[in-house]
């Protein structure tokens, strides 16, 4: 794992539980990773694997009650993060820790001016007194591409289009010149045409600065393009973890193969359907025993609905949730 | 809003024509010259149109003559001079009703569905539930004969304030915690909260910075209505705690039938309901930039 | 932050809570007052005095309220005597009355003057009276003085008839010509008209004019061609001799008319203010006063605030340094304000029926004493079913009015048309003139005791002789012929009110089967809709008597137009109540009255109910304050007494308890007279 120097973020057995009406549901049961530092790992899964759950409990924004870190360790740069006091948090989030989230329109205050939102961060952060906030917050306007950064300061989120919202979000998140930037969806709500640019804009912005990026994404082509390693989660454990290129040249677990046959290929046979996997996201509360991924699973077998799945070594930095990982990886 | 008020004033004027009964009847006789005298003085036997003219033309200059009843006090002078009592309970009512029903809301929206939020929640629909002038009584007897704290009646220095205030905006209190904590919840949930808390801010800012303004919108529509409700509201305390308001003023002036005063306070007031609603449409669009008009 | 003031408040409540519950170990209330009893640290009366008075002029208002601020502030000839409401001497110090009480002449103090310091002269009150008499003054009080010769005249705007050189009279068109007494005091110009024969008087409007002497030809001759001349105001009966002496001339006997100066429309006004500053001169800036105090402040809906004027010539027997009057209407309000030792005394009629039973036993501060003031329900004589007096007596006999007292708690019942308990003469000349119809009638006692008691027989009998049998039905009876569709109880919006006219419906349904409709309205609706006539079926009617006499009360049914509501109108009642006002006898007129009383009972026109009580309370140390039946206080006996073995033990003898300062005081003033 020490390749290129030293792991900006360690998630050791991450556990994070939320009570419900139907039980207490495992968002989180079980994910562990690394992350070197400048280095961007992508984190893809279906909606419910609990990749968002991950990143906020990384930034400790569950909501407690209902939601609750039940286990696990989460070291960055040393730091325990999970037994750190609430105050030291605070004070890592925005600025050594930023987080941009999934929908640009609801995750700017409507009723604050930018400037309010972006100089509130250096602020705090950085002690700059007014003056100095705006000048700094004007720099990382046109930073993320916009141009009138001026007028732009003393206006509203509702006057900004939804590609210009993000950018003032991802201004916002790099303001302090954070170590690592977690981007939950940050496409996701934006025309296909924009999704290119912001996805441009944070590539070019981490290689200036040096962030490492997680990047959270249910899209297997954003993940592509963008990321070092990816990691597939589905119902709240890793399935498989792996360097990007390899992973999509040769995964090793039946779920990961799954996700790839479903992206759509410009040259599929006319008249044959779209590939699916088959059966439905699964319901976490209520997980059968053995694999999680087994009702689904076309090679499943009578052990992977008995027995839980070992996390198998395939290379270093290649390992799947599978009992039949070997076998998998060798089909590719 | 002038000639709305004009309006309500003309209504006004009609119906107080068409009630029966006039100014200077009492039980005893009045000898039929001096009833000739009263109705020419004041114009009496003119045909209505007539009447009218003379009362809009007067009322247009903001003149409404002397009081009928309490002969030799102008209109004027008597709603001037008993305003600042209104308006002072009025206000104080209001401001106590926003303290604590902010405060309760908010505080009861931080503690969701713990005991914490229950508690003043409760307490809230029960404070509802009370009539001010049941509040009333039973406010002056724990405070005014068990406790022998504060004064049971009358105008007369701070202490004799606490009990009408708290007796007129109870209710309001209550209306005003539900609506925040509400308001909070719905502000609470949102997206851009969870943003301003991922970027270190702590829980006191994201409150007064980032969930307040949005949070408070409903009480801030629900005051236009409010205020006028609470105009009603300060007859029944003014009667229970004989303080010189305007609004016990304003009913006498209707069961007296003395036109020129009833006149005279339902302008004063309509004019002042109508400022009202139209500060509480300003300062939403102050709050809220949504919905400016650009 | 915000938890934190929240964390304030629970502080606070638990504290104030704790505060309470020590406190009230230790109440300093004693249990033998109710509420706090201790004395004002000054020496100040703070008085609920009723709802705001409309103006500080004594001759316009008609209100109580009003009438008891007036007379701390304005004084006349004569003053209310504090116990009994008889006339004791004020700026009068002695009078004399001509034999047939048709004449007065009052002298005057030679030390009384204005709060100004201007001295008092017979020049006020000739200038008071012609003032309150003018039609411009538009006084509600005034008609009570028209006894005074041309009085009425002047105040409805009358006309004499000259022809050549002399007037047309009135004994000449078929009035009696009241015959006077000799001439009291010295001959005057003024005083020779007065005495002459009384002129006749025309309306002063036209077209009245013209109905009335289109309806009389012999009278339409004689004024044709004459000149009409307006009576002004030099011709009503008040005069000054001299600077110290007023003369007053009445057009008729009237004995009581001594006591009616007392009220407060014959109080002096100022004549150099009011002329001055015209409807301003009540304002605190410019008032003048003559009374025991004067004003210092006034803060409508607030507080009068009096403060005792060292100009008035009795300043230094006057008890109290001043007196606040607080306008407070709200009972439970003014309950709460005496309990917290807010206030010293009130006036009547405050304590709600609902506390009644707890306040009696507070014995040395609740006052329980008869009033002149009753109620009764007027019947509409004039349509029908109530014209047929079967049906009138058969709803008076079908009330049982001891229940309906009890239910009040408040008052006694009445069986007459003026107030039993407030005229101890009068109640014995009625007991004496009942026993002499007994044996002229031929009855025998226990038949007459039953006369206008309920008799739930008589009732049933009388509506069966109308032509309403009423039949039993079940456990009781019910009529089913009466129209009970045109008629109704009518009665103004009060919460008193209603519980009695729901009382007596049910007695009434109870007793005769017949369920009355109730109707109730706004009190200035109700008053067009009662005076006119227009209901049909009962009328509340509330009336306090004006000033001490039982001709106060037979007075609402003199006269073709009078004020009782009833449509009744007899001349041989008129005739009866003339002859009894021109006798000079006290006993032989109470007698007469007492049979004109009688005989309009015997046409029953209202259905008599109750006669109120006074119900208020004042703390023990508040001494000259008496429950007088008018509840109408002469506020200079009044003292505060700081010793509390002095203070007032049981009140219910208050009014034989001798009490030094004051028994002095009224004796000093009435010994004045014989000088």
């Amino acid at each position: 794992m020490n390749e290129n120097g030293h792991n900006i973020l360690s998630v050791d057995g991450l556990r994070t539980q939320f009570a419900t009406e139907d039980g207490v549901v495992k968002a989180v049961d079980g994910v562990s990773f690394e992350l070197r530092k400048g280095e961007t790992l992508g984190i893809v899964g279906e909606s419910g694997s609990g990749k968002s759950v991950t990143s906020l409990s990384i930034m400790r924004l569950i909501q407690e009650p209902p939601g609750k870190i039940a286990g696990g360790k989460i070291t960055f740069d040393g730091t325990d993060l999970l037994s750190l006091p609430m105050n030291d948090v605070r004070k890592l989030r925005g600025k050594r820790i930023a987080m941009i989230f999934q929908d640009p329109m609801t995750s700017l205050n409507p009723f604050l001016k930018i400037s309010t939102q972006l100089t509130e961060v250096t602020r705090l952060h950085l002690g700059h007194n007014a003056q100095q906030a705006r000048d700094h917050a004007i720099k990382m306007l046109k930073l993320v591409g916009i141009s009138d950064a001026e007028e732009r300061m003393d206006g509203y989120p509702h006057e900004l289009s939804g590609g210009m919202r993000q950018r003032v979000m991802i201004a916002m998140a790099l303001s302090c010149d954070p170590e690592l930037l977690i981007a939950d969806e940050p496409t996701t709500a934006l025309d296909v045409t924009i999704q290119a640019q912001i996805l441009e804009l944070i590539k070019e912005l981490k290689d200036r600065m040096g962030t490492s990026v997680i990047l959270i994404t249910h899209d297997l082509g954003v993940v592509a393009g963008m990321t070092d390693r990816v990691i597939v989660m589905y119902a709240g454990k890793v399935f498989e973890i792996a360097p990007t290129a390899e992973l999509f040249k040769r995964p090793a677990n039946p779920y990961t193969r799954g996700l790839l046959r479903s992206v759509p290929d410009p040259e599929h046979e006319r008249g044959v359907p779209l590939y699916q996997i088959p059966g439905q996201p699964p319901d976490v509360a209520n997980l059968p025993p053995g694999c999680s991924f087994a009702p689904r699973c076309e090679r499943a077998e009578d052990i992977c609905r008995s027995e839980f799945p070992p996390f198998v070594e395939i290379d270093p930095g290649h390992h799947s949730l599978c009992h039949f990982a070997q076998e998998v990886f060798k089909e590719a | 809003m002038i000639p709305m008020a004009l309006l309500v004033v003309s209504l006004t004027w009609g119906l107080i024509r068409i009630a029966p009964g006039n100014f200077y009847s009492t039980e005893r006789k009045l000898p039929a010259a001096v009833e000739a005298t009263i109705r020419a003085k004041y114009g009496l036997d003119d045909p209505w149109y007539k009447q009218y003219a003379t009362m809009m033309s007067n009322v247009v200059r903001g003149d409404f003559g002397d009081s009928l009843k309490y002969q030799g006090q102008t209109v004027n002078e008597i709603i001037w001079r008993h305003l600042p009592y209104s308006a002072t309970i009025g206000i104080l009512a209001y401001l106590f009703a926003l303290i604590v029903g902010l405060g309760a809301g908010t505080y009861a929206a931080l503690k969701q569905n713990s005991i914490l939020d229950f508690g003043p929640m409760s307490l809230a629909m029960f404070g509802l539930s009370i009539p001010n002038f049941v509040l009333a009584p039973v406010l002056v007897m724990i405070f005014a004969f068990w406790l022998y704290a504060l004064p049971p009646a009358r105008w007369g220095g701070f202490s004799s304030l606490i009990l009408p205030v708290i007796t007129l905006g109870a209710i309001y209190a209550a209306y005003i915690a539900r609506l925040t904590r509400a308001g909070m919840l719905e502000v609470l949930r949102s997206d851009f909260i969870r943003t301003a808390r991922a970027k270190g801010l702590n829980d006191r800012t994201v409150l007064l910075r980032h969930a307040f303004r949005g949070g408070i919108l409903p009480v801030i529509s629900f005051t236009g209505p409010a205020l006028a409700a609470l105009l009603a509201g300060t007859v029944v305390v003014e009667k229970v705690y004989a303080l010189p308001g305007l609004g016990d003023i304003f009913i006498k002036a209707v069961l007296n039938r003395d036109e020129p005063l009833v006149l005279g306070i339902v302008a004063f007031l309509s004019i002042l309901i109508m400022a009202f609603n139209l500060i509480v449409d300003i300062s939403y669009g102050f709050l809220d930039p949504r919905i400016r008009y650009e | 932050m915000i938890k934190a003031l929240l964390r304030g408040y629970r502080i606070a409540l638990t504290a104030l809570i704790a505060v309470g519950l020590l406190s009230s170990c230790s109440t300093s209330a004693d249990s033998r007052y109710f509420g706090k009893t201790e004395p004002p640290a000054e020496n100040i009366l703070r008085y609920i005095s009723g709802p705001e008075p409309e103006i500080l002029d004594p001759q316009i208002s008609d209100g109580q309220p009003e009438a008891r601020i007036y007379m701390a502030l304005f004084e006349g000839l004569v003053e209310y005597g504090p116990k009994d409401q008889q006339p004791i001497p004020a700026l009068a110090k002695r009078w004399e009355i001509s034999s047939k009480v048709d004449e007065f002449v009052f002298h005057l103090r030679d030390d009384a003057k204005w709060s100004d310091g201007k001295p008092i002269t017979a020049r006020d009150f000739v200038y008071s009276y012609r003032r309150g008499f003018d039609p411009k003054t538009i006084s509600r009080t005034a008609q009570l003085g028209f006894f005074v010769k041309y009085s009425e005249a002047f105040k409805s705007g009358g006309v004499f008839v000259k022809k050549g050189d002399s007037y047309l009279l009135e004994k000449d068109f078929g009035a009696t010509e009241h015959e006077r007494a000799p001439q009291l005091g010295p001959e005057t110009e003024h005083n020779k008209f007065m005495r002459s024969a009384s002129r006749l008087v025309l309306d002063g409007d036209e077209k009245k004019r013209a109905k009335a002497l289109a309806a009389d030809p012999k009278l339409a001759e004689a004024v044709n061609g004459a000149e009409l001349v307006p009576v002004k105001a030099e011709d009503i009966g008040v005069e000054a001799i001299d600077d110290r002496s007023v003369r007053i001339t009445l057009r008729q006997s009237a004995p009581f008319f001594l006591g009616l100066l007392a009220h407060q429309f014959f109080r002096l006004v100022p004549e150099h203010v009011v002329e001055k500053h015209g409807k301003n001169w009540t304002r605190p800036q410019n008032i003048v006063t003559n009374g025991a105090f004067k004003v210092k402040e006034h803060r409508p809906y607030d507080a009068l605030i009096l403060e005792k004027d060292p100009n008035y010539w009795d300043a230094a027997n006057v008890g109290l340094d001043g007196i606040h009057f607080y306008p407070i209407e709200e009972l439970s309000t003014i309950m709460n304000l005496y309990k917290a030792g807010s206030i010293d005394a009130m006036l009547n009629h405050v304590v709600p029926s609902s506390w009644i039973g707890e306040i009696r036993q507070y014995k040395d501060e609740y006052l329980d004493f008869p009033e002149i003031a009753l109620a009764y329900y007027s019947m509409n004589t004039q349509k029908a079913p109530f014209n047929d007096i079967k049906v009138r007596k058969a709803f008076i006999a079908g009330l049982d009015r001891e229940a309906l007292s009890s239910f009040r708690k408040i008052t006694q019942p009445l069986y007459a048309i003026s107030p039993t308990g407030t005229f101890p003469d009068y109640d014995k000349a009625r007991d004496r003139v009942s026993e002499e119809l007994r044996k002229e009638q031929g009855v025998a006692p226990e038949e007459w005791a039953k006369k206008g008691r309920f008799d739930r027989e008589l009732a049933h009998k009388l509506l069966g002789e109308a032509g309403f049998p009423v039949v039993k039905k079940g456990d009781g009876w019910e009529c089913p012929t009466f129209p009970t569709d045109t008629i109704s109880i009518t009665y103004n919006t009060n919460e008193n009110n209603r519980a009695v006219a729901e009382f007596i419906q049910a007695q009434w349904k109870q007793n005769l089967g017949i369920t009355v409709p109730l109707k109730t309205m706004e009190f200035k609706a109700f008053l067009p809709y009662m005076k006119g006539l227009e209901y049909s079926g009962f009328s509340q009617f509330l009336w306090s008597g004006d000033y001490m006499d039982p001709y106060s009360f037979l007075s609402l049914m003199y006269g073709p137009s009078n004020e009782g509501a009833t449509g009744y109108y007899d001349p041989k009642f008129d005739k009866m109540l003339d002859e009894a006002n021109s006798e000079l006898d006290p006993i032989k007129r109470y007698d007469t009255l007492a049979r004109a009383e009688f005989y309009l009972l015997d046409q029953a026109p209202v259905v008599p109910l109750t006669v109120n009580a006074t119900n208020w309370l004042k703390k023990p140390y508040l001494k000259g304050m008496y429950p007088n039946p008018g509840t109408l206080i002469p506020w200079k006996f009044v003292y505060i007494e700081r010793d509390p073995a002095k203070w007032d033990r049981d009140v219910s003898n208050i009014m034989t308890t001798p009490d030094a300062r004051v028994d002095k005081h009224l004796a000093d003033l009435v010994s004045s007279n014989s000088k």
